[in-house]
């Protein structure tokens, strides 16, 4: 249902990557473990390169009977052409209509209709399609990527359709949603120069003013082995798998033209600013704060995220006890860090409780910030959110889907799945130290840009 | 698994014979053949019960050193008053708000620290028949997080202050809900739908308000106690092991003498117009529902609405998201929910079709929602489409079999409609087990077009006239003069 961009997926991903343990741990009830030996198994995979530049990852784990299968193609939103903002996500919605040898939602024939599932989302850097069937539907669903990622073939009325639907998409996540066009706000005011300045979903002017042919041109220029990571995972044997895969998709050609990238370097932003966004329906304001962040590589990325997770995570983090909990002045808090492959931003935000002014929440999110970036940090806090971050990681590891998508972000956002496993060691390693770093470095020394979201006609 | 591995053939030859009538070679021109069918895997559900007469139910799977564990008490919403609405959920809220934890009292602040130390937040909430407390935890934390969930459920402190914060906050809450088109539709429908049966009660800003500490007080003695409930494992965990835990921590848990009070529903007792239209100036889309009866939970015939609900909007390639999205594109996505209660007589389910779509193709949306549900009895599923739905049903069912949050779900669910655990695997025979002779049957019983009722909320200036030919005499009204206490959906007149 929701072939969708889920711009706020990043963040749990990386999250749920966070950290997870080994065999060893299977502790019986009565032994306390000490935290340090809390750990995640690692996810075991095989990869190669077919000789067309298609990265292949095999995650065998034959618990139970289904199998998981994505391909993850270098290409998002920051991709879309000029004039064309949402075009990536657009296009994802088309990878579902016809193709040489398929019928519109076919996949959903492949899929829903034998028991499994099938959807894609588009991010900044990467859109990916993931299905899941049960195994012994494996072979079609390759045959079936292969297919489409070589002869997509849609026609106008596909394509309109289709438009049409994603501008309702549009309408829902964006204006029907109360809080929609605060977070919408978030990518221009979080970049000036860089492409993730334009929202992934886009805007209803761009979506209408794409053509069928644009579609063509970019499947032509981006969907290709060269630019794509198929992961199987779940219920398969290795060498049935690597043959279906030569079959089908060793076929496909390399194009000879190059892929283009992105440049754009962001610039260090030189001054902060203030913005006030309105909206018709806004029944309690709100306040956004966004500072620069690296990218996803980056050696603070970890840190950054323990530090997210004490500021922003549960009932029990800084934000929520102090201004949600202790002075009900926010109904809701949070803190966000969101890594992309090229550049990052990082965001603190309160809706308002009760008449709480919108202008009256900077302060007390600042001080929590403050305070956690200067003021000792107990050993015990540390411990909980990196317990709370492997226990999650653990659980999302239960599933095939779970374990493709956490090596998926890996691919994307590290150029290594073998980041899937190393990151939470990362993650376990992080001390109160490196947190109040991070935050100094790139809160406290970063310039700000402060959103007020408040009703039309009321501020 | 024999019926699924026939069910799964026949789809595919169906494909080869139908819609691709085309000569051509699978893994060329067709998909390649599927293999031979892998049968789902549905683990031991085993039981023991402590003398208090707690239930413990344990889901054995020991790949992963990671357990769920939600204990389930008869306590739901159905017993609120209805001015009191929230009740149920509100005393849910308050047990992490305050306990006594050996020997002495922790705060809310305390047990939040203290649970997500543990690797989870402290999940607590309340249903129409049950309220549950749940924790995942990685295998070590189990006893820790078995011993937070007894004392807050035992030695709640359920403290004035903490009703008047979490009260001022779920006011907050249901202020954002309100001025959300598609979730307002949902709430307007429900109670137009329900209307003076204790399953249309609503919570709103005025039945939060009238809720007092003596009453919560009074439900948590009433009615969270260990007659009637059970705790449920799932993951690396034995029966035994479970046992031993459980009975550490809720051995001791004395059943109240006064029996639970009875709290049981009544059928749809509707007082609202038909069709209701509500204005929400500026909205940004308009949320449609159309609402029709469904069967109780307690019936056979539940598996037959199970898959008429899936033939009508289930999945992707459901008919109502065929209709409105696929060939329309009139919005994101639309289907069907159920709710279906364990009662004998009247009306005891609530089949709601719904959408969002932008507010000039809001009558459009109603009115094809409405064909699909009437359309389910004159043109029933071919065979190949109720395979299709049916395969849907079936392999939800068996991904929720994946974590072990699924099953703790698929236990709490199968326990909370009083049926045997052992039954539990029964669920892909019995949906194969349904003839698209049986969905026609139902519909038509059901779902004739004088039973829908129709719903929609959005900006009505902006969307034009052909609201008014949805019915009529339509209920129209602005969002801000709605009652949702009221099965009229307005405040009776004053004098």
């Amino acid at each position: 249902m929701n072939h969708g961009p889920t711009r706020r997926l990043l963040l749990q991903a990386l999250g749920a990557t966070a950290l997870p343990l080994p065999a060893a741990a299977q502790s019986t009830l009565r032994v306390r473990v000490s935290e340090s030996t809390l750990r995640v198994p690692g996810i075991e995979f095989a990869q190669r390169t077919l000789a067309n530049g298609l990265q292949v990852i095999a995650q065998p784990d034959r618990t139970s009977a289904t199998v998981a299968v994505q391909v993850w193609y270098r290409v998002g939103g920051k991709d879309d052409p000029p004039g064309r903002s949402g075009f990536a996500h657009l296009f994802e919605h088309m990878m579902f209509k016809s193709t040489r040898y398929m019928k519109s939602e076919q996949f959903d024939r492949l899929t829903e209709d034998v028991g499994g599932d099938n959807n894609a989302f588009t991010a900044e850097d990467v859109t990916a399609y993931h299905s899941v069937v049960p195994s012994n539907h494996l072979e079609r669903l390759l045959w079936a990527e292969a297919e489409r990622m070589a002869h997509l073939a849609v026609d106008d009325a596909n394509f309109k359709s289709e438009r049409a639907v994603v501008q309702e998409e549009f309408r829902q996540r964006v204006l029907a949603d109360p809080y929609g066009l605060l977070f919408n706000a978030i990518a221009p005011n979080a970049f000036d120069v860089h492409p993730y300045k334009r929202p992934v979903v886009g805007s209803i002017e761009d979506l209408d003013a794409a053509t069928v042919d644009d579609v063509r041109a970019f499947h032509v220029t981006f969907y290709r082995p060269d630019n794509a990571t198929l992961i199987v995972a779940g219920d398969f044997e290795t060498a049935r798998l690597d043959e279906w895969v030569d079959r089908y998709f060793g076929a496909l050609r390399r194009p000879s033209t190059p892929i283009p990238r992105v440049s754009a370097q962001e610039p260090p932003r030189t001054q902060g600013r203030e913005v006030d966004l309105h909206a018709p329906n806004v029944p309690l304001p709100a306040v956004m704060l966004l500072w620069q962040a690296p990218n996803a590589r980056h050696a603070d990325s970890a840190a950054l995220d323990v530090a997210q997770a004490l500021l922003g995570a549960g009932e029990s983090s800084r934000l929520n006890e102090s201004l949600v909990y202790r002075q009900r002045i926010a109904q809701t808090a949070g803190f966000d860090v969101s890594l992309y492959a090229d550049a990052g931003t990082l965001s603190a935000y309160a809706i308002a409780a009760g008449k709480t002014a919108p202008q009256q929440l900077v302060a007390p999110l600042m001080h929590e910030i403050e305070r956690l970036a200067r003021a000792p940090i107990a050993a015990a806090e540390m411990d909980k959110v990196k317990t709370r971050l492997l226990t999650a990681a653990l659980a999302s590891r239960q599933t095939p889907s779970g374990r493709a998508m956490a090596l998926g972000w890996s691919v994307i956002l590290r150029n290594d799945p073998n980041a899937a496993n190393r990151d939470l060691d990362a993650l376990q390693a992080v001390t109160a130290a490196d947190v109040q770093r991070v935050l100094q470095r790139h809160v406290l020394g970063g310039k700000r840009v402060t959103i007020h979201y408040t009703q039309a006609g009321k501020a | 698994m024999k019926r699924l591995l026939c069910i799964a053939a026949t789809t595919v030859i169906s494909i080869i014979g139908t819609a691709w009538a085309q000569q051509g070679t699978p893994g060329v021109e067709l998909p390649p053949l599927p293999g031979p069918e892998r049968p789902i895997v549905v683990p031991d559900f085993e039981e023991q019960r402590l003398a208090n007469g707690l239930r413990v139910v344990v889901a054995r799977r020991a790949n992963l050193p990671i357990v769920s564990v939600a204990l389930q008490m008869r306590a739901g919403s159905v017993a609120d008053p209805n001015a009191k609405a929230g009740l149920a959920d509100m005393t849910a809220t308050l047990l992490a708000k305050g306990a006594r934890r050996n020997g002495r009292v922790v705060n809310a602040t305390q047990i939040a620290r203290q649970a997500e130390a543990l690797g989870s937040t402290l999940g607590s909430g309340a249903g129409a028949q049950s309220t549950t407390v749940s924790m995942t935890v990685n295998t070590a934390k189990l006893p820790d997080a078995v011993a937070l969930i007894a004392d807050v459920v035992r030695q709640p402190t359920l403290d004035a202050a903490e009703l008047d914060r979490a009260r001022a906050q779920a006011i907050d809450g249901l202020k954002v809900t309100l001025s959300d088109p598609g979730a307002l539709s949902g709430l307007v429908a429900h109670r137009a739908f329900w209307g003076t049966s204790p399953y249309g009660s609503l919570t709103t800003p005025a039945t939060l308000a009238a809720i007092t500490r003596a009453d919560v007080v009074a439900f948590h003695r009433a009615h969270l106690r260990p007659d009637g409930a059970a705790i449920v494992f799932a993951g690396d965990i034995t029966l035994a092991q479970a046992v031993l835990v459980a009975q550490r921590s809720f051995g001791s848990w004395a059943a109240p003498t006064r029996n639970a009070p009875a709290a049981a529903g009544t059928g749809a007792a509707p007082a609202a117009p038909r069709t209701v239209l509500v204005n929400l100036p500026g909205s940004g889309q308009s949320g449609v529902v159309v609402s029709a009866p469904y069967v109780s939970s307690a019936q056979a015939e539940r598996r037959t609405g199970q898959v008429a609900q899936a033939v009508l909007g289930v999945g992707y390639s459901s008919r109502l998201n065929q209709e409105v999205r696929i060939k329309r594109g009139l919005s994101y996505g639309a289907g069907a929910r159920a709710q279906a209660h364990p009662i004998a007589d009247g009306v005891a389910g609530m089949l709601s079709a719904s959408a969002t779509t932008n507010h000039s193709t809001a009558a459009q949306v109603a009115e094809l929602l409405r064909g699909e549900i009437v359309r389910i009895a004159s043109e029933p599923p071919s065979s190949d489409e109720l395979a299709a739905r049916q395969a849907t049903i079936v392999g939800g069912f068996a991904r929720q079999l994946e974590t072990t949050g699924g099953l703790v779900g698929v236990a709490a669910d199968q326990i909370a409609n009083g049926r045997a655990l052992a039954d539990i695997g029964t669920l892909p025979a019995e949906i194969n087990a349904i003839t698209s002779a049986q969905v026609r049957d139902f519909a038509a019983r059901h779902w004739p077009r004088d039973a829908l009722r129709t719903v929609v909320v959005g900006d009505l200036k902006a969307a034009g006239d052909a609201l008014m030919k949805l019915d009529a005499q339509p209920l129209v009204i602005e969002a801000q003069r709605l009652d949702l206490r009221e099965a009229g959906l307005t405040a009776p007149a004053r004098p």
